[in-house]
């Protein structure tokens, strides 16, 4: 293996360890951290066996392996942009709950006599 | 002694205004709208101009989003706050005089009588002034967007003059803070099974109105904000 290759291993190798343990752990969001652990675990394997991904190109019909890698990361990138979009939103919500809650909390009623005054 | 003034509508009513930027034309929107209901909430969405200024001259209440928050958002604070007040019939006014307080009465009468649990008005039941045919054209794409997507059979989908039930201003709840809020009204009118009636009502377009008021273009903005709104939840 070269440098980059055993580098690179180490690094997703960390990241996969970590989600690995979040896993077995229990710990709140099994569903991402299996997600991730499937990532990593793909990543590593391409770097190890780069005809990995011809492999997988082959099975699906695609043609060239940097194609399928390219389709993979097209398909991440939406779904990423979705799911940050996603987080915005909520927040966005929430803020505008707290400026509700401000409104109505300092809520100024009719001045006394105004309305006589409009009237006249 | 003064005798108390005798207004066109009853005192469970509660008017609901969102304004933002309005100072110019809410005192007009006021003048008009004062002698047809007592109750008046203005919500200030984060002006940078004297709407509060203008607002408090009136005997309204005044709430005021520190920040801007959007049409959606104000309303949902001024139907909120009218609630907590003991409104029983609340009803939703735009701030720029583009309707007519006049027909706040018609536009309340089938809530009042328990014939339907919200009235939409509708512009092309009732009257335009002014209304240019590219605002006309996206307005007629809305009626046919909300018809295959909401699956609600109405002639206007866009018209802020509206009026809810208590019980109806509870049961919808808008999560839409900006635009696309009247599509979700809509589309939360189907889903919790309301009855509602549409009512003619006249809509006042003039050149400020129209300068600041939505892009045509604006209309692909609020289709993407509703859809995205209805699957994040």
């Amino acid at each position: 293996m070269s440098t980059f290759q055993i580098l690179s291993v180490l690094i997703l190798g960390t990241f996969a360890l970590r989600d690995l343990i979040g896993v077995l752990s229990r710990a709140n969001g099994r569903g991402i951290r299996l997600l991730r652990l499937c990532v990593w675990s793909a990543a590593i394997t391409a770097i190890i066996n780069p005809g990995f991904p011809q492999a997988i190109a082959n099975l699906l019909g695609i043609g060239r392996g940097a194609d399928v890698v390219l389709y993979i990361f097209v398909l991440a990138f939406l779904w990423v942009s979705f799911f940050l979009y996603s987080c915005h939103l909520r927040v966005q919500r929430q803020v505008t709950q707290l400026a509700r809650h401000i409104a109505i909390q300092e809520a100024q009623p009719p001045m006394i006599g105004e309305r006589k005054a409009q009237d006249q | 002694m003064q005798p108390e003034q005798m207004y066109q509508v009853p005192d469970n009513v509660w008017v609901v205004i969102a304004a933002y930027n309005e100072g110019e034309r809410l005192a007009i929107t006021l003048s008009q709208l004062l002698p047809v209901a007592k109750n008046v909430v203005v919500v200030d969405d984060g002006s940078r101009d004297q709407t509060a200024e203008v607002a408090r001259r009136f005997p309204v209440w005044l709430l005021r989003h520190p920040i801007n928050r959007g049409q959606g958002a104000a309303l949902q604070t001024g139907l909120d706050f009218a609630r907590s007040k003991g409104a029983e019939i609340l009803v939703t006014f735009d701030a720029d005089n583009q309707h007519v307080a006049s027909e706040i009465p018609n536009v309340i009468e089938p809530v009042r009588t328990g014939q339907a649990d919200i009235a939409l008005g509708s512009r092309f039941l009732g009257h335009t002034e002014n209304l240019p045919l590219a605002r006309w054209l996206v307005l007629k794409g809305g009626v046919l967007f909300t018809r295959l997507v909401s699956r609600i059979a109405v002639t206007d989908t866009h018209n802020g003059f509206r009026a809810f039930s208590r019980s109806a201003a509870e049961r919808i709840r808008i999560t839409q803070d900006r635009m696309a809020h009247a599509s979700e009204i809509l589309d939360e009118i189907r889903t919790q099974g309301l009855r509602y009636v549409e009512v003619p009502v006249t809509i006042r377009y003039s050149q400020q109105t129209l300068e600041k008021g939505q892009s045509s273009w604006n209309a692909i903005r609020i289709v993407w904000q509703f859809l995205l709104g209805k699957v994040i939840r």
